[in-house]
């Protein structure tokens, strides 16, 4: 059922702008992601173009272009890079780009203060990027790019209800090793798990659907449905559980929280056009302890259980939100998840331990079908928002949020958070939370 | 050197005129029978022979030449024989063909070549030709000028043997494609088609020609011929629709080529079935017009393009005129008959549901063949009309009845194109009008429609009075009473309370103003007297809605000579007694105004009653205005300066009409304005006057400003002209009423301009002479508004003085405080005034905009660079104010120059001079826009900033900039605006936002231009 | 062949518009073609206002020229009326006929609301334009709807959330032409595609 239209909840925080990233777009911008490890975001924009900030200057410091015919909608940093950065890009022309550059200006080695030695208007910079590889077979246009954990693979996913899953071999010899026609219309959003070989994707039809290899093929092992409309946007909760464990409950239930919160592996987050957030859990098999992380295959001679999983819709985020939810994001850092949206509200949650059992009836958790009451944990979590912030681009939509790492001076310590929106204003805004 | 050799070297250099002289005197001896033409071809024996092709083939020019000077018949019927033989020769394998059939052409010009000869040369001729196409395109023109030249001049004699002329022609020209070639062959093919019996040829005949159709040239830029492709295919149509006997081939292949896709092609195909339907005869079309019907329609039902609809319209038309050409006696339905009876059934069918596509199709159809001619007119009446009525009583909505009026007004109006109207030297058909026993019901069925329906239903009584109004035209179809009838409801209608929305009003008034120009009894009769009726006896303020209406009526009938003597006699006597019973100003300035409106028309100088207009309007009211205007008078209307203001500009309007003699009677009361000395003393020369006495003033400019002095002798004016120039001056100097001011400015303008002859010291003295000049010594603004009105005249007539006094102005803009005064004098230096008017008989010299240009905007644009900062924007003023009235073909040499400080113009935040600016820029835009192209990047950022909302830019300059910038994508190279589109695209999103409703509207259209260019790498997948 | 060949159509002086201006002007007096050429006797006198307060930057004095009369920021908002006249001189993809004649966009099908939750003063609006396709299986409503959207996205200002959706009832696959209508990625990406861009040109060519 749609969330009823309220006004948002009370948050006692706040969203402070720390800056816009200058000089802005003129034209919509889709999406900006972090870099994994230097200051750099790379910025999605219907000009098609990437635009290439920098986290400590908030000025522009390369632009990406000449690659696409039509807007670039979606782009992803190849992780664990070294002295190279590497970045797909997924456009409307319905082809994916893969894009190299020397990072000798802003080398990790070199510890300097870099915002002198990041020299934004020298020319020679901008033809950094170089256009290596375009992955070609989508039939119409892509919607979403991702890397895997390792960056082994790369997702795509596009209007022609497809994912296709690519592998670099050596250097620019990109191959499809999986096109996954599970969805039934235009596959909206690609995600990896933070550790594991297990790709999630979001859809049109109102699906979640999850992929893993399964004896060198790559096949779908489970549908995530209770949406009632269009899935935009999903994350992966971060590999170890972040929660505080402030409160005076009594500390083994929580122990045995987090235990079975292990073995059923990081949940999933989901924003949908129905206004709502949902949080996606996987129910752990009983018999067959919980798959190796990924690195040995089991043979397939003497494997007898199917690959399929189950996961149920965990408990619902509480409604913040007037109109389609576009973005969804899971911080690495401090476990909190941020959404934003049609509105132009962006909204920061967080999961706490909620009271002792007994007095306190589930909030907003569905009890899912088929759980045996034991198998559930005793102690209870709840999700609150923390803070909120309307109009947080002026009169325009916010197609995206996300987490990152704060490299500006402003920053107090070394894994401070901040999250970057981008909005159809072309403004990209980075903000930090004040609770 | 012999002539001929002359000749060839002559020739060989090209120069043809000079050959040509070598070969007249050749002619001259052979007319003088020194030689004879045999042996001039003995001479040329030799040359003939030569191996070198050129020689060869100019040796046959040379004869060619020669005969071509020869006089006609010259030759005997045996020389012409000997030369015709030989030049077949040299047709078969001779070097130039070209030359061989001039020269033959030119032989049987000069030659006696009777029928057999004539025959056989032809038929040699046809014969000895194989393949014509393999020759060069020259070549063969020379030998198709040479066919169309037989079967023009000879056609007579070539008739016994066209069995063998038509096929070899055929071949002849078969495969050709230059389309100089193929212009020459329709029209010799038409020849034939028509003079000669061709059937047993029809089809080869059909075609040789039709394989030409559909016509899809596309001439070569800069074609020297100027060939077109309308041209190609009027030629072809005519040669299709040439004879009937083509009817079995060419209208089926019209019927499926009539399925193209392309519009052209369909357009083509149906202007040559419309072609064919004239000219095939009825007998033969009417074998065909049911399937013609069948295709043709399909374009009028399901209308795609609104032009295709209308060719289609006009073939049926056409097919219905073919077949009333000739009836079929004996059988039961004419040719007509059979084509009208499916098309009435099925457009009965169409119009069941009036409301949908379908029944609009259906009458336009009806319409259309109806127009066609009187019998048409019959069959479709008397198919149409019972259903149509039975369909109308039982309708079951208004909506309904409308479609179905709709219906009925297109056959009167199609009526009327048979049987005419009222209007003198109309088509009238002298048959009995099919319509006339109609004429009862529909008057039942349309009168009520109108006057009894809810006031609500504007589009149906709007249909309705339509049908009223088309009865009324069709010439003889209504009587005397009926006529008047339907007056009587179209003035209720006229006087109805609009509902917010006059519509009905407007047509109602319209209607009575089309029936006035030939039935004017009913309207003098009924109208006007019902509409002056309306008129109360008096008004106070603020009850305007009591009498305007009714006034505009009358303002908006007075069009034919009538209506317009009793309307202005009425309304006269009206305003006396309005004013004298102490009615409002307002209601006394709304006659004035409605007479001025009638008054302004142009035979007004013709008219017999100008002495009446005089002794009325000019002598008495003005009179009566200055008695009413002396100290003590009470309070009443005339004393308002409006009503004086709109007094004066009637009596304009007659004074210029009026004959010299009158004029000079004007001319000379123009101060005492026609009251005795003792009842009044001009104003002029005596101070401490009543602001009311000093109104009068307004009349004297208007009545002056009238006189034509190019025909009133100036020398027995009983008032010393500069004695009261210079009075003028002083009472404009220290008046302070704006409205009298602008009175005694405008008569300083008009006095300077008409009544001084040319170079007269005296104006331009008083504006910068060296005593009581006015500039640069008095810096008020009323010493340069009275210098400037001066000038104006002056400027108007392009007096010598005026260089000297521009330069002195132009350099007084640095003056920083009192720069920016004069800076705005320019602003009306050219402007348009209605005292300087061509109309008023002023001295307007064509190039004085041109002379005020080349003076100022030099010194402008020098001065602005040398002026200090303060005083900068004096200079853009000035400019900006000059520009707004000067034609663009004067300002586009000089863009270059001019342009920047426009641009910088902008900056001023001035809206008087933004919104000057902005005209001219637009100006600029639509009519040289390449001169734009230079300053994109300025001029964008700017007219963005002037349409934002800030204090200096009102709506008007707001809305302006946009209509600006939305003009440049359909104006200048797409190339050359793309680098500003996103940002013009961004900025426009807040003007979406403007509070004013109107230049909302402009934003959206500029921003809708711009997303309309494309990016230049756009591909389509 | 055409889905509807032979479709209701409304005369086009019935619809309400107010690009046709009605006579009588806001303030009552009547606006009447007689009164056009009365100007106040200092109208083009430039000089009126120099000498009068030459101090501010030049405005015309108070007479009734209206480059700066004082009505001229009476701000006029954005309504439902505003908004039809926008779309209603949109032309059908199959007939040359406009959606305002044809019916299938009208005046009572169009609402302006504040946004939904949005603070009182908040100048948010959501826009939602109800059309009725000419019968109930036309292939073309998801292309009208576009259209539609496509038009007030380029001529609304960018406070206005633009709904577009098929009127309840009048269409059998309604829902779905309304969730393709409502998916903001794909309007943008169907703008980017060459051919349909070509028939919304032609569609939105005859706005005036």
């Amino acid at each position: 059922m749609a969330a009823s239209p309220t006004a948002p909840p009370t948050s006692a925080g706040t969203l402070k702008l720390i800056a816009p990233l200058t000089p802005p777009s003129s034209t919509r911008t889709w999406l900006t992601v972090p870099h994994h490890s230097l200051p750099l975001v790379a910025t999605a924009t219907s000009d098609k173009t990437v635009r290439v900030y920098s986290l400590r200057s908030f000025t522009l410091h390369s632009t990406v272009s000449g690659g696409h015919k039509r807007s670039v909608r979606s782009c992803a940093w190849k992780p664990g890079t070294k002295g190279e950065s590497v970045l797909a890009t997924g456009s409307f022309d319905a082809s994916a780009g893969i894009w190299r550059r020397w990072d000798m200006d802003m080398g990790m080695a070199r510890e300097r203060d870099l915002t002198g030695g990041v020299d934004e208007g020298d020319e020679e910079e901008d033809e950094g990027w170089r256009f290596s590889v375009i992955l070609d077979g989508h039939e119409s246009e892509i919607k979403s790019v991702a890397w895997s954990a390792s960056g082994q693979f790369l997702a795509t996913c596009s209007r022609d209800k497809s994912v296709w899953i690519w592998e670099e071999m050596e250097d620019d010899n990109f191959e499809t090793i999986a096109v996954l026609q599970e969805h039934e219309a235009d596959v909206k959003c690609v995600a990896w798990h933070p550790e594991e070989e297990l790709l999630a994707s979001s859809s049109y039809d109102d699906t979640i659907r999850l992929y893993r290899e399964d004896i060198d093929d790559w096949t779908g092992i489970a549908v995530l449905s209770g949406h009632d409309s269009t899935v935009w946007s999903i994350d992966f909760e971060p590999a170890k559980p972040a929660l505080s464990g402030d409160s005076q409950a009594d500390a083994s239930d929580r122990a045995r929280w987090i235990e079975a919160r292990e073995a059923s592996g990081p949940r999933l987050v989901s924003g949908s056009d129905d206004r709502t957030l949902r949080i996606w859990r996987r129910r752990p098999k009983q018999k067959q302890p919980a798959p190796p992380t990924g690195q040995g295959r089991i043979p397939s001679i003497i494997r007898t259980h199917s690959i399929e999983e189950d996961w149920y819709e965990e408990a619902r985020l509480p409604v913040a939100h007037e109109r389609a939810i576009y973005s969804v994001a899971w911080s690495k850092r401090t476990g909190r998840i941020v959404s934003t949206g049609g509105d132009g509200r962006i909204v920061v949650y967080e999961e706490r331990w909620s009271e002792p059992k007994g007095n306190e009836e589930k909030t907003d958790g569905l009890n899912p079908e088929g759980t045996e009451a034991s198998d559930l944990p005793v102690a209870r979590t709840t999700w609150s928002v923390v803070a909120s912030i309307e109009m947080a681009h002026d009169v325009f939509e916010v197609n995206h949020v996300t987490f990152a790492r704060r490299f500006d001076s402003g920053r107090t310590s070394d894994d401070e958070e901040i999250i970057i929106s981008t909005g159809d204003d072309g403004q990209v805004k980075v903000w930090t939370v004040e609770i | 050197m012999s002539e001929v050799q002359l000749f060839l070297l002559a020739y060989s250099k090209n120069d043809k005129t000079e050959a040509r002289e070598i070969a007249a005197s050749t002619a001259k001896r052979l007319e003088t029978k020194e030689s004879g033409i045999l042996n001039v071809v003995q001479e040329l024996g030799p040359y003939l022979t030569e191996e070198n092709v050129e020689i060869r083939s100019n040796a046959i020019a040379y004869l060619s030449t020669v005969l071509a000077a020869l006089p006609s018949r010259f030759l005997s019927r045996q020389q012409t024989e000997v030369l015709a033989t030989w030049y077949l020769s040299c047709i078969k394998d001779g070097p130039k063909l070209e030359y061989a059939a001039e020269g033959l052409q030119e032989l049987l010009r000069t030659g006696r070549a009777d029928d057999a000869l004539v025959q056989s040369i032809t038929s040699r001729l046809l014969d000895s030709i194989e393949d014509l196409q393999r020759s060069p395109q020259s070549d063969r023109y020379a030998v198709y000028v040479l066919v169309d030249y037989l079967l023009a001049v000879h056609r007579t004699s070539l008739v016994d043997i066209q069995e063998q002329v038509i096929p070899g022609v055929i071949d002849l020209v078969s495969g050709e494609k230059d389309p100089r070639n193929l212009m020459i062959i329709f029209s010799f093919m038409k020849v034939i088609m028509v003079e000669w019996q061709i059937t047993q040829f029809a089809e080869p005949l059909y075609e040789s020609v039709f394989c030409y159709f559909p016509i899809t040239f596309r001439p070569p830029p800069n074609d020297p011929y100027k060939i077109t492709a309308q041209d190609l295919k009027e030629r072809l149509r005519a040669c299709v629709a040439a004879t009937g006997d083509f009817a079995p081939f060419a209208i089926p292949a019209l019927i499926d080529k009539l399925d193209s896709t392309s519009p052209n092609v369909k357009k083509d195909v149906m202007q040559t079935i419309s072609a064919c339907a004239l000219s095939y005869g009825s007998r033969v079309l009417s074998r065909y017009s049911i399937p013609l019907w069948d295709s043709l329609k399909y374009e009028i039902f399901n209308v795609q393009e609104e032009n295709l609809a209308d060719d289609a319209l006009n073939a049926l038309r056409s097919i219905a005129t073919g077949l009333s050409f000739e009836s079929n006696f004996g059988e039961t339905k004419s040719y007509l008959g059979q084509y009208t009876a499916p098309i009435t059934k099925e457009c009965n069918q169409g119009i069941q549901d009036p409301q949908q596509k379908q029944a609009k199709a259906a009458s336009r159809i009806l319409a259309t063949i109806a127009a066609a001619g009187e019998n048409a007119y019959l069959m479709v009446i008397k198919d149409v009309m019972p259903p149509l009525y039975e369909l109308y009583r039982t309708a079951d909505s208004i909506a309904k009845q409308r479609g179905l009026l709709e219906v009925l007004v297109e056959l009167l109006e199609a009526n009327t194109r048979v049987w005419g109207t009222w209007a003198p030297q109309q088509p009238r058909s002298a048959v009995y009008n099919p319509l006339q026993p109609f004429k009862e019901k529909m008057l039942e069925v349309f009168s009520p429609a109108l006057m009894g329906t809810s006031k609500g239903e504007v589009s149906f009584r709007i249909v309705a009075l339509k049908g009223l109004l088309q009865m009324c035209r069709i010439f003889g179809f209504l009587d005397r009473d009926e006529i008047g009838l339907v007056v009587q409801y179209l003035n209720d209608v006229a006087l109805e309370e609009s509902t917010g929305e006059d519509r009905l009003q407007k047509e109602a008034i319209e209607a009575l103003v089309q029936i006035s120009k030939y039935k004017s009894d009913p309207i003098l009769e009924i109208s006007i007297p019902k509409f002056m009726a309306q008129l109360p006896q008096s008004a106070d303020h603020g009850q305007m809605l009591t009498y305007v209406p009714s006034l505009e009526i009358l303002a908006e009938l007075s069009v034919e000579k009538t209506i317009f003597i009793l309307i202005q006699r009425r309304l006269l006597s009206k305003l006396g007694d309005i004013l004298n019973n102490g009615s409002s100003s307002e209601y006394a300035l709304s006659i004035l105004s409605t007479l001025r409106h009638i008054f302004s028309r142009p035979d007004l100088s013709q008219d017999l009653s100008l002495d009446l207009y005089f002794r009325m309007v000019i002598e008495e009211q003005t009179r009566d205005i200055v008695t009413a205007n002396k100290p003590g008078c009470p309070v009443n209307a005339r004393q308002s300066e409006a009503v004086i203001d709109a007094h004066g500009r009637l009596c304009n309007l007659i004074v210029r009409a009026l004959p010299e003699n009158k004029q000079a009677e004007v001319l000379n009361q123009v101060w005492s304005l026609f009251t005795t000395p003792d009842s009044f003393t001009p104003v002029p020369f005596s101070n401490q006057r009543s602001e009311n006495e000093r109104k009068t003033l307004v009349l004297s400019s208007h009545l002056l400003s009238g006189i034509n002095t190019k025909k009133v002798k100036l020398d027995h004016i009983t008032w010393g002209i500069e004695s009261y120039f210079q009075d003028i001056v002083r009472l404009a100097l220290d008046e302070t009423l704006p409205g009298v001011r602008m009175a005694l400015l405008r008569t300083l303008a008009v006095l300077t301009n008409k009544f001084f002859p040319t170079g007269a010291a005296l104006p331009a003295s008083i504006i910068d002479g060296p005593d009581s000049g006015l500039l640069p010594g008095n810096k008020t603004p009323n010493a340069s508004r009275v210098a400037f009105w001066i000038l104006k005249g002056l400027v108007f007539r392009m007096d010598t003085s005026i260089t000297r006094i521009l330069e002195l102005l132009v350099s007084q803009l640095a003056d920083a405080e009192y720069g920016q005064i004069i800076a705005r004098g320019f602003d009306m230096l050219l402007s348009q005034d209605h005292a300087l008017s061509e109309a008023n008989h002023a001295i307007i010299r064509k190039l004085h905009k041109q002379k005020v240009f080349n003076v100022c905007t030099p010194r402008i644009a020098t001065g602005f660079q040398a002026a200090p900062v303060s005083a900068r924007a004096n200079y853009l003023v000035a400019l900006a104010g000059l520009l707004k009235d000067v034609p663009s073909e004067i300002i586009m040499p000089e863009l270059e120059t001019l342009l920047p400080l426009l641009l910088r113009s902008l900056d001023l935040d001035d809206p008087s001079v933004s919104a000057a600016t902005l005209d001219t820029i637009t100006v600029v835009a639509v009519q040289n826009a390449k001169g734009l192209e230079g300053h994109i990047a300025s001029l964008v950022g700017r007219l963005l900033s002037c349409g934002e909302v800030k204090p200096s830019n009102p709506s008007t300059v707001r809305k302006s900039a946009l209509r600006c910038l939305g003009l440049f994508p359909t104006r200048i190279r797409h190339e050359v605006l793309l680098p500003y589109k996103t940002q013009v695209m961004h900025r426009l999103l807040a003007m979406l936002d403007d509070p004013r409703r109107d230049v909302r509207k402009t934003a959206v259209d500029c921003r809708k231009e711009w997303a309309g260019m494309d990016e230049p790498d756009e591909d389509d997948e | 062949m055409a889905d509807n060949a032979n479709p209701t159509i409304l005369n086009a002086a019935d619809l309400p518009t107010r690009r046709r201006l009605s006579s009588h002007s806001a303030t009552g007096k009547p606006r009447s073609f007689l009164f056009d050429d009365i100007v106040p006797a200092d109208y083009n006198d430039p000089f009126a206002t120099a000498a009068t307060d030459s101090g501010l930057s030049r405005s015309f004095s108070s007479s009734s020229s209206d480059l700066n009369s004082d009505s001229d920021e009476l701000a006029e908002p954005i309504d439902e009326q505003e908004v039809y006249d926008l779309i209603s001189t949109i032309s059908d993809p199959e007939h040359p006929l406009s959606l305002g004649s044809l019916a299938v966009v009208n005046l009572p099908d169009i609402h302006i609301v504040p946004a939904a939750g949005s603070s009182a003063s908040s100048r948010m609006r959501t826009v939602l334009v109800e059309i009725t396709p000419t019968i109930t299986h036309c292939s073309l409503a998801t292309v009208i709807g576009l259209g539609v959207r496509v038009r007030l996205e380029q001529a609304l200002p960018p406070r206005f959330r633009v709904d577009v959706r098929i009127k309840e009832g009048t269409h059998s696959t309604g829902d779905q032409v309304n969730k393709q209508l409502g998916d903001k990625e794909r309007v943008a990406a169907a703008l980017e595609n060459g051919t349909l861009l070509g028939v919304l040109r032609k569609m939105l060519e005859t706005c005036q």
